[in-house]
């Protein structure tokens, strides 16, 4: 310890030293900033073997110590631990902070000091316990962690250990450095600053150096310890200042550069003025020479019009030389004439010896001709054999085809019985887990049955023993043999007399054993009471009076009225009347069969039995769930129904999971298990929301649902999907973004699926130099449509190995899990279902199951169809331009046993909410659904599209619209739905 | 709480999450504010006591590729609390993220559609206000396994088409309005933390009776509210019975809001009296 520090130490002075006035080399933004003064001292007073900083950041509160270490020429070795990544008090931040906090360290301290880039707790262990003399802790300052960190570093922490803790004096932002600091200063010697965001010095250690105890010592004097503050506050402050003027400096020195710069674009600017005033006095001196030209052209044309007067007299000097010339021609003209009459004689005699030619040359023309006709007939000839073999061709190529669709039919006939098999198997498979539950069921019925018998047979047995020794006791007493020829004289009187002697002969009897009086009391007392049981059982519990009278009117106006439940107990179980609003009587003996045949009492069965075994009441009252669900209910053992009907219900329990389901909407084909609930319907029931929201209950086995995603499905086998695009008049950006997200998409599939992108462009306009890497452009020559152009693209990547083709509107965009989801689906299938993705974010209504996942058609917008339902199809219907044209390949697909379903966990960006209603559009949709109407033999339909296309002026009659006369049609389809117009299914909403 | 300075024209938009079963929910959510046409948008998804999903969050919004439609990346924020529900306190985090000049929330069940932003802003400048609304259809739902089932839609106008209506009661969903914070004190510009319910009523009803608002947006439906059949929402619905902590909260909330809306009503008031009686000594 420095001499300077053992002097007097009883003034605030004495906690300074020559250290505390030094100033930082390192000098980055920090709420640490003001502590460097302190710090300087304290490595000075303290002298550690061990220092620790957790929470290090930009490095100023290390450095300091690292900085007075190496100044003092100390033997310290310093530690920073850091993840260096931030959190959420100082922020997250960049890799470049380590980077340069790092650099610093390996320039100036890296001889005692390292970085540890972990978390506080994964550097634990690489520190001994007892080992370090000064740790600072300056990590995330939530209450938990700072008492965690202190906690968990207390062991390392030697006898001369002393901890400081940054930001004890911050209040928000749930800091709760300041809480634990007040905990800690109970436990410790301490001592505190409030500036700088507040910094706690705490003496851990038991030998701490005399300095350091005698700072402890004055935080409990108010007045010194202010002092010292004061003093530590304003080296702080002139720290901050500096720093706060380092920082002005370097803004000064960017404005600086920026003035320089602004100076540098003046001086160029007023060079250019300099060049455009050159420039200008260059054009004024052209404008003066222009001028002076001007005027000497004016002086040239004053010369000119004297040269023109003269030139005048010359012309016509020239003309009367012109005249003698003429008639010199004149003479010369009549010579040619007379030499040319010559010349006409000698023409003549060529002519005649040119038609002789010419004779000549016809007769080789009519040689050659005959020629000509003679090689046509032979290739009229040749032609005719050429015919002939193209019509045996085309006839083997047919025969060739329809050989082909028998053997399709039969193989989806083939898959369709396979398929109905499967399906039986699996209804036989569940109907004989129901009828092994049942008999399970049943064969407990009976035993517990069997039990009752056998234990009511045991006591019939005693009591038919007892019965029998008090006979036999009776027929050997003495009284009976001494009573005998009385009974035999009886025997032979009238029998009305007899009667009377008889109940003379019982009260003789009564009268000769008064012993018995108490025996036949008892006997008689337990008569009226079993009388009273089976007038008043104990499951009559569950039995609703009022509720019965009002159920039954023909009780409440019988003899019954005054006791419904005698009715009940006599009649109304047996008429299958329902003793409350939440036992069916009908359902429980249908679903109980075992109940049904041993002819039990339903409602006693299930107060005795039913409750216990897990039965339902009905099928709004759920035993077990409502067990589990009131473990209250469940401890007291009450039977949980009458729980329900006398408390639960006005207590607000629910009486099980999800509500009960009202009507049932089953669909067409495949898809009937679907089942929803209208609350608007039955509100009352339901408990529907306020206000005229139409609430949907729906119940879905999470289990089904995610067997029918393929959830569990893992996709290990090599498989080539193709990513496919038609488009007509889409934009380059468009074009990218599709194709952007489909590769992001495949990017999460497993490593042996390949991906292939492809791209139709209908019309032929779109830029090939634009078309994204790894596409492959397929021209289309005219505008051939939406299904034609995906029918091109699927024969080419399917011909090229594709085991499943995605297709995709070119304005949508894939979600990252979009292709997985679709794919993993397909493959859990095996390919047998032309799958959906749901589009986003505004899903089309229709109707699918939740379970199943089965929808009566999939949307064309992205779309996946694999191989195997490619062949069977041959994909998209050619004689549809637009629209319906999904619907109709989805329909063939079921029509041949395939499903169409929706895969809801795969999302496809597609918004149409601002796209305006266009008549061509609904044009299109009309003409493709009459054709579709007429494909799919549905007159009305047609008749429908054609209205609306007349009505709206699209069309200005039938003879407008194409024929469908000679268009395919499909016979004795049960799959198309033409009952809810353009959604052709249900619909959630409108 | 100090709120960050203004940067640009961008819009940030608070998610909140707490519930690590909604992901799927959050994914959607994120999903739809990537595709915004308003850009840039900058996601700040603040977490409630999910220090150990971090990670997880980050990864699930890394994952959109927000950089090609010109976004800004998502910030993920954790706080820690000790409450059981801190969703003033999720918001006011997220307001101190944010450093750009609009400020919208999004609930991590809710979605928009993609031209809302545009449209709200649009609404802002055209009228020179600090907040526009929209209209926002109702969708019930439920979800299953790793799928969002939807049941049905509504798209009836919203309870309510002004600034009268909205001191009525509030019939504006928390995604369903965009703030322009350049034009609001720092000091209005936060949520009230007392509040576990209506802290939303609670902020507009101090913003609308201070600045400008643009109701007349409500023409056009901005986005999508989901109400989850199976009663997750924190409102109140009739198939399961409230519990005791959710009814009181509704009953301490609206006690606030009703001392709110009488001490703005007496504001109202004394503005009134005040022009009255300078209309009648002709001032």
């Amino acid at each position: 310890m420095p001499d300077s520090l053992e002097k007097n130490i009883s003034d605030a002075g004495s906690f300074l030293s020559e250290a505390s006035t030094w100033i930082p080399e390192w000098l980055p933004n920090s709420t640490w900033i003001e502590h460097a003064p302190f710090a300087f001292w304290l490595i000075e007073a303290h002298e550690p073997e061990v220092l620790i900083e957790l929470g290090t950041y930009m490095g100023y509160s290390f450095f300091a110590f690292c900085q007075a270490i190496a100044r003092l020429k100390l033997s310290t070795r310093a530690y920073a631990v850091d993840t260096w990544k931030g959190d959420e008090h100082g922020g997250f931040y960049g890799e470049e902070v380590f980077q340069e906090v790092s650099k610093h360290n390996a320039e100036r301290y890296s001889s005692f000091s390292q970085l540890i880039r972990s978390t506080f707790d994964d550097a634990l262990p690489y520190f001994e316990d007892g080992s370090v003399d000064l740790l600072h802790i300056d990590g995330r300052h939530f209450y938990e962690d700072v008492k965690h960190d202190f906690k968990s570093w207390l062991p390392k922490l030697s006898d001369r250990g002393i901890v400081l803790l940054h930001d004890i004096n911050v209040r928000e932002r749930s800091f709760g450095v300041f809480r634990y600091w007040a905990e800690l200063s109970q436990s410790y010697p301490h001592f505190q600053f409030f500036h700088g965001w507040g910094l706690g010095v705490l003496g851990v250690g038991k030998k701490l150096p005399r300095p350091l105890k005698a700072i402890f010592e004055f935080q409990g004097n108010s007045k010194r310890a202010n002092k010292v503050r004061n003093i530590y506050a304003r080296l702080g402050a002139s720290l901050d200042d500096r720093s706060a003027r380092r920082r002005s400096a370097s803004e000064i020195g960017l404005k600086e550069a920026e003035a320089s710069a602004l100076k540098a674009q003046i001086s160029t600017l007023e060079a250019h003025v300099a060049n455009s005033r050159g420039v200008g006095e260059a054009a004024l001196s052209e404008l003066s020479d222009v001028r002076s030209r001007l005027l000497a052209s004016e002086a040239q044309g004053a010369e000119l019009e004297a040269a023109l007067t003269m030139r005048t007299g010359e012309l016509s000097a020239a003309k009367t030389e012109f005249a003698e010339k003429e008639r010199k021609t004149a003479q010369q003209r009549s010579d040619l004439e007379t030499a040319l009459c010559e010349t006409r004689q000698k023409l003549d005699s060529s002519k005649l010896q040119l038609a002789a030619a010419q004779a000549a040359l016809t007769q080789q023309n009519e040689d050659a001709a005959q020629q000509r006709a003679d090689l046509k007939s032979r290739l009229a000839d040749g032609r005719q054999q050429l015919q002939s073999t193209a019509a045996q061709l085309a006839a083997a190529r047919n025969e060739h085809q329809v050989a082909l669709r028998d053997i399709r039919r039969d193989l989806a006939s083939t898959m369709a019985q396979l398929d109905a098999a499967k399906a039986q198997l699996a209804e036989s498979t569940a109907e004989l887990a129901r009828q092994r539950d049942d008999t399970v069921r049943q064969r407990a019925g009976l035993e517990a049955q069997r039990a009752a018998s056998q234990e009511r047979a045991v006591t019939a047995q005693a009591l038919c023993e007892r019965l029998r020794a008090e006979h036999d006791g009776v027929l050997t007493s003495s009284f009976w043999r001494a009573t005998a020829p009385a009974r035999r004289l009886v025997a032979i009187l009238p029998q009305g007399v007899r009667r009377q002697a008889r109940r003379g002969a019982r009260l003789l009897y009564w009268a000769l054993t008064p012993h018995r009086t108490a025996a036949r009391i008892a006997h008689l007392r337990a008569r009226r009471e079993s009388i009273r049981k089976n007038n008043n059982p104990a499951w009559a519990a569950l039995f609703d009076r009022d509720w019965y009278l009002e159920r039954y009117p023909d009780v409440a106006a019988g003899a019954d009225k005054g006791d419904p439940l005698r009715h009940f107990i006599h009649h109304g179980a047996a008429e299958r009347r329902d003793p409350n609003p939440f036992f069916d009587t009908s359902w429980y003996l249908e679903t109980n069969p075992d109940v049904a045949r041993a002819g039990d009492n339903a409602l006693a069965h299930y107060f005795e039995h039913g409750a216990a075994e897990g039965r339902d009441p009905s099928p709004l009252f759920d035993t077990s769930w409502y067990l589990e669900a009131n473990s209250d209910v469940a401890e007291a053992g009450t039977n949980p129904l009458f729980h329900y009907l006398r408390h639960g219900a006005t207590e607000g329990r629910a009486a099980r999971a999800s509500e009960p389901l009202a009507l049932v909407t089953s669909l067409s084909g495949t898809i009937a298990r679907i089942s929803l609930v209208d609350a608007e319907t039955n509100p009352e029931n339901y408990g529907a929301a306020e206000g005229s929201v139409k609430q949907l209950a729906i119940r879905a086995d999470v289990a089904a649902a995610r067997s029918s995603l393929g959830r569990e499905f893992r996709l290990d086998k090599p498989c080539t999907i193709a990513v496919g695009v038609v488009i007509y008049d889409e934009t380059e950006e468009q074009v990218r973004t599709i194709f952007r997200s489909a590769r992001a998409a495949c990017r999460l599939c497993p490593a042996c699926v390949e991906a292939r992108f492809y791209l139709f462009d209908n019309g032929g306009r779109f830029p090939a130099n634009q078309v994204p890497d790894g596409v492959k452009l397929i021209l289309g020559g005219a505008d051939e449509g939406f299904g034609t152009g995906h029918n091109k693209l699927m024969s080419y990547a399917f011909e090229a190995g594709a085991k499943v083709y995605i297709g995709a509107n070119p304005d949508g965009e894939f979600h990252p899990d979009c292709v997985v989801n679709m794919l993993r689906m397909s493959e859990a299938s095996a390919g047998r279902s032309l799958i959906e993705a749901v589009q986003f974010p505004e899903e089309h209504p229709k109707i699918y199951d939740p379970e199943t996942l089965e929808t009566p058609w999939i949307s064309g917008a992205c779309f996946l169809i694999s191989l195997v339902i490619w062949r069977a199809t041959g994909g998209f219907d050619s004689n549809i331009y637009l629209y319906c044209d999904d619907v109709d390949l989805s329909w063939r697909c079921r029509h041949l046993g395939f499903k169409t379903q929706i895969c809801p966990s795969a999302l496809f960006y597609h918004d149409t909410s601002g796209r305006p209603h266009e008549s061509w559009r609904y044009r299109e949709m009309l003409v493709s659904a009459r054709y579709l109407g007429h494909k799919w033999r549905c007159t009305s339909f047609i008749d429908w599209a054609d209205a609306q296309l007349i009505e709206l002026g699209l069309a200005a009659g039938k003879h407008e619209l194409p024929p469908l006369e000679d268009l395919p049609t499909i016979e004795g389809a049960t799959v198309a739905d033409f009952s809810h117009g353009f959604h052709f299914a249900p619909v959630r909403w409108q | 709480m100090t709120v960050a300075p203004i940067a640009n024209e961008a819009i940030a938009t608070v998610v909140r999450f707490h519930d690590i079963r909604r992901l799927v929910e959050l994914d959607r959510a994120l999903f739809s504010l990537l595709k915004q046409t308003w850009c840039p948008v900058r996601a700040i998804i603040v977490l409630q006591n999910l220090p150990d999903h971090l990670t997880t969050i980050i990864e699930l919004a890394k994952r959109l590729d927000w950089t090609a439609h010109g976004h800004h990346a998502p910030t993920v924020v954790n706080l820690s609390s000790a409450k059981e529900d801190a969703r003033s306190e999720l918001l006011n985090l997220g307001i101190a993220h944010a450093q750009e000049r609009y400020f919208a929330i999004l609930d991590c069940d809710d979605y928009l559609y993609p031209y809302a932003y545009e449209y709200l802003i649009s609404g802002i400048r055209d009228r020179n206000a600090v907040i526009a609304f929209g209209n926002i259809a109702i969708k019930n739902k439920r979800v299953i396994d790793s799928f969002v089932y939807a049941t049905s839609m509504n798209r009836s106008p919203l309870d309510g088409k002004s600034y009268s209506d909205l001191l009525f009661d509030n019939f504006a969903p928390i995604h369903s309005f965009v703030v322009d914070r350049s034009k609001i004190s720092a000091r209005d510009f936060r949520f009230n933390e007392s509040l576990i319910r209506l802290e939303d009523y609670d902020f507009l009803l101090r913003i609308c009776s201070k600045y400008p608002a643009n109701f007349s947006t409500l023409s056009r439906y901005v986005g999508v509210y989901s109400h989850d059949i199976a009663g997750d929402n924190s409102v109140m619905v009739h198939a399961t019975p409230p519990s005791p902590a959710n009814q009181t909260a509704w009953y301490q909330a609206r006690r606030q809001i009703w001392r709110l809306k009488c001490s703005i009503r007496a504001a109202a008031r004394q503005i009134r009296a005040k022009e009255e009686s300078c209309f009648v000594s002709g001032i």
